[in-house]
């Protein structure tokens, strides 16, 4: 089958590679009908992620047709349509019985190379180095899903693939970070990062009651989308990335109730601390650029709350904990539970509320996949989500 | 067994070492090895085996005796049971390849990874409390060990404290090497990974694998893995990432103190040029 490969920084090739098996009982196989590039591929295509491998077969984002199913896969029959989370959970473990899907303890079969770094281990996810488990992803006329039963969503209405391939990740992914701001009537909502999280991020902060959302980036056609949802927008070399003053002065002192980091560990920006932490990072002094998070820290109202779907990797230097610690903020972060959304976003489609295809720009062919990561990674063409198709 | 008995040998290792020593196979063996330093010591890296080795102690001795933990989902007796049941080893033990039951408390162990050498050994379960605890040696054969599983329930019913305690020697020769190559990599990885796999197949059913997956062209260095180990890439690359990490953290503790200083020389030179001015105001 084709499969888009890792084979170092900036460099991903369309392979010819063995169709997958069943290794496990509880694996099924799909045939994959359509899947995307996630911006957090972008951290791998970077080479930001450690323990990746040439060969590696990346993709997060899929959905398809099951085609086999291991002998103990309950729930699946061949024929099924799914969308797959890219957070692969046992459904056993003390995690996955709290809802804390992500921090599953059984999915991660070189969790202790997670725990030689973080202490204990997340749960694996598709197509995202070795130290999450290693697992084969989705960009790919085929794939393997292990744990059958516990993550995938069938899907019978009539609904295109395109309107639903985004439960996979960053639709989720952008309504726990609302959820995750706890919103109540009449907050004000900051969001940093108008890609496809950032954009579900705005659109659900709405769904959830938020009165406004203001909307932080600098490329055109991403801030349109989100004004296109309702946002107020600003671009932050328009206010010579003096954020901090421009989003206490849009809320009359008040600052934002809430924050939401959907940039992470590349952030850009012309601040002197944000050019620091891009040489460092070049010259391997540290791993993230957090420049989101402490423009994020500093501006947040008292008692408001960070939430941070942005992925951060390692260490980050220069955090202002002193203002956090005074302003009393809460924090919360993390990959996103998926399996707590999959049913009630596919309602939220199915009611109208959302139409998660608006965010495409590009839909193209697996071959046109290695092109498309530069294309994304460097925003142009106005790039704002790519889909692939595997077989055309 | 008692909780305190569990929480008693979290720092006993010398406790252990006595243990051991007091088993005839193993105090024979300790006779017979020449090296007696290379037998029983607690791992130094684990957190409670501080307890008085000096430098020299830790640098002499092998690193044969450990002990790692785990939480597991599911009640005591359940754990206890699968455990005792010698033949269900192969299916979560990593390298081990048959058990064979030969009595009421005996078994045969053969073990064997991909690239090391065939290694088998005959056990006995010497002491057993049920749904508490398991202890085993071995009593003739390649790979001199003695175990101990210990079980408690976890706090607030969140399932079983499982505890893992191994001594083990190495024997000589090249057949020691082949064997330390192949568990002795790092023994106590072997360890946790094989309490991981328990836990795994006692919570989810199953030991999740990514072996034999597809994947593109690999590079050089996957390739050699697979070569000497047959593994899957990144499966034995704790060193690496661990090597990563610390380089990381200390260079980005330099750096910030490179940063520091760069920044302390600009603010010196700029109250230095500032005074200079002043004085050159003065002077006119």
């Amino acid at each position: 089958m084709k499969a888009i490969c890792w084979n170092g920084k900036e460099d991903v090739r369309v392979e010819k590679v063995a169709d997958p098996k069943i290794l496990n009982d509880n694996d099924a196989i799909l045939k994959v009908t359509l899947t995307a590039i996630c911006g957090s591929d972008l951290h791998l295509y970077d080479g930001m992620i450690p323990t990746m491998e040439a060969g590696d077969i990346l993709g997060h984002e899929f959905m398809g047709e099951v085609v086999e199913t291991g002998s103990k896969v309950k729930k699946l029959s061949e024929g099924d349509r799914v969308v797959v989370p890219f957070t692969i959970a046992c459904g056993n473990c003390f995690f996955c019985k709290e809802k804390l899907w992500s921090l599953c303890d059984n999915s991660n079969p070189n969790a202790w190379l997670a725990e030689e770094v973080y202490g204990y281990s997340g749960s694996a996810l598709f197509g995202y180095s070795h130290m999450y488990g290693g697992f084969a992803g989705g960009q790919a006329q085929y794939v393997r899903v292990p744990f059958a039963d516990v993550g995938p969503i069938k899907v019978d209405s009539g609904l295109r693939d395109d309107q639903v391939l985004f439960l996979s990740d960053v639709f989720p992914t952008g309504y726990q970070a609302a959820e995750n701001c706890n919103i109540k009537e009449g907050d004000t909502v900051a969001v940093w990062g108008c890609g496809p999280v950032g954009q579900f991020a705005v659109r659900s902060a709405f769904l959830l009651g938020a009165a406004r959302v203001i909307a932080i980036d600098r490329v055109p056609e991403r801030m349109k989308l989100a004004q296109a949802a309702g946002a107020d927008i600003v671009d932050y070399t328009d206010v010579d990335n003096d954020i901090i003053e421009t989003l206490k002065q849009m809320t009359a002192g008040r600052g934002p109730d809430s924050c939401i980091d959907a940039v992470g560990m590349e952030s850009h920006g012309a601040t002197f601390p944000a050019r620091l932490d891009a040489v460092k990072q070049k010259m391997m002094l540290a791993t993230d650029r957090p420049n989101v998070l402490r423009q994020a820290i500093q501006v947040c109202r008292k008692g408001g709350t960070l939430s941070i779907p942005g992925v951060y990797g390692g260490m980050l230097d220069k955090i202002p904990f002193g203002a956090a610690f005074g302003k009393g903020l809460n924090f919360k972060m993390g990959q996103t539970h998926m399996m707590n959304y999959l049913q009630p976003l596919l309602d939220r489609i199915e009611d109208g509320q959302i139409d998660p295809s608006v965010i495409i720009s590009h839909r193209v062919s697996i071959d046109k996949g290695p092109e498309m990561y530069k294309t994304f990674r460097d925003k142009q063409d106005h790039c704002t989500k790519v889909v692939l198709d595997p077989w055309n | 067994m008692s909780d305190s008995e569990y929480d008693k040998t979290n720092n006993g290792h010398g406790k252990n070492r006595n243990r051991l020593h007091k088993h005839p196979v193993a105090l024979a063996a300790v006779v017979a090895g020449s090296v007696a330093a290379t037998y029983v010591i607690s791992r130094k890296k684990s957190a409670h085996s501080h307890s008085g080795n000096t430098q020299s102690n830790e640098t002499q001795q092998r690193e044969n005796h450990f002990v790692r933990t785990q939480t597991i989902d599911r009640p005591a007796s359940e754990l206890w049971a699968f455990w005792r049941e010698e033949e269900n080893a192969p299916r979560f033990m990593r390298h081990i390849q048959s058990v064979r039951k030969t009595g009421p408390n005996s078994s045969h162990w053969v073990m064997q990874a991909a690239a090391g050498p065939r290694v088998e050994w005959d056990s006995e379960i010497y002491e057993e409390r049920p749904g508490k605890s398991l202890s085993w040696r071995t009593i003739r054969g390649d790979w001199k060990q003695q175990g101990r599983l210990l079980l408690r329930p976890a706090p607030g019913n969140r399932g079983t404290e499982v505890r893992l305690e191994l001594s083990y020697e190495m024997p000589g020769g090249s057949f020691g090497s082949a064997l330390t190559s192949m568990i002795g990599r790092d023994p106590e990885q072997i360890g946790q990974a094989n309490l991981a796999r328990f836990k795994q197949l006692m919570e989810a059913g199953e030991i999740i694998t990514v072996a034999g997956q597809p994947h593109g062209k690999r590079g050089t260095k996957a390739k050699l893995m697979q070569v000497l180990f047959r593994e899957p890439p990144g499966a034995e690359r704790a060193s690496g990432i661990q090597n990563w990490a610390t380089k990381v953290q200390k260079k980005a503790a330099a750096g910030s103190v490179a940063i520091k200083d760069r920044w302390q020389q600009v603010a010196k030179a700029g109250a230095d040029t500032a005074s200079s001015w002043k004085q050159v105001r003065a002077a006119r």
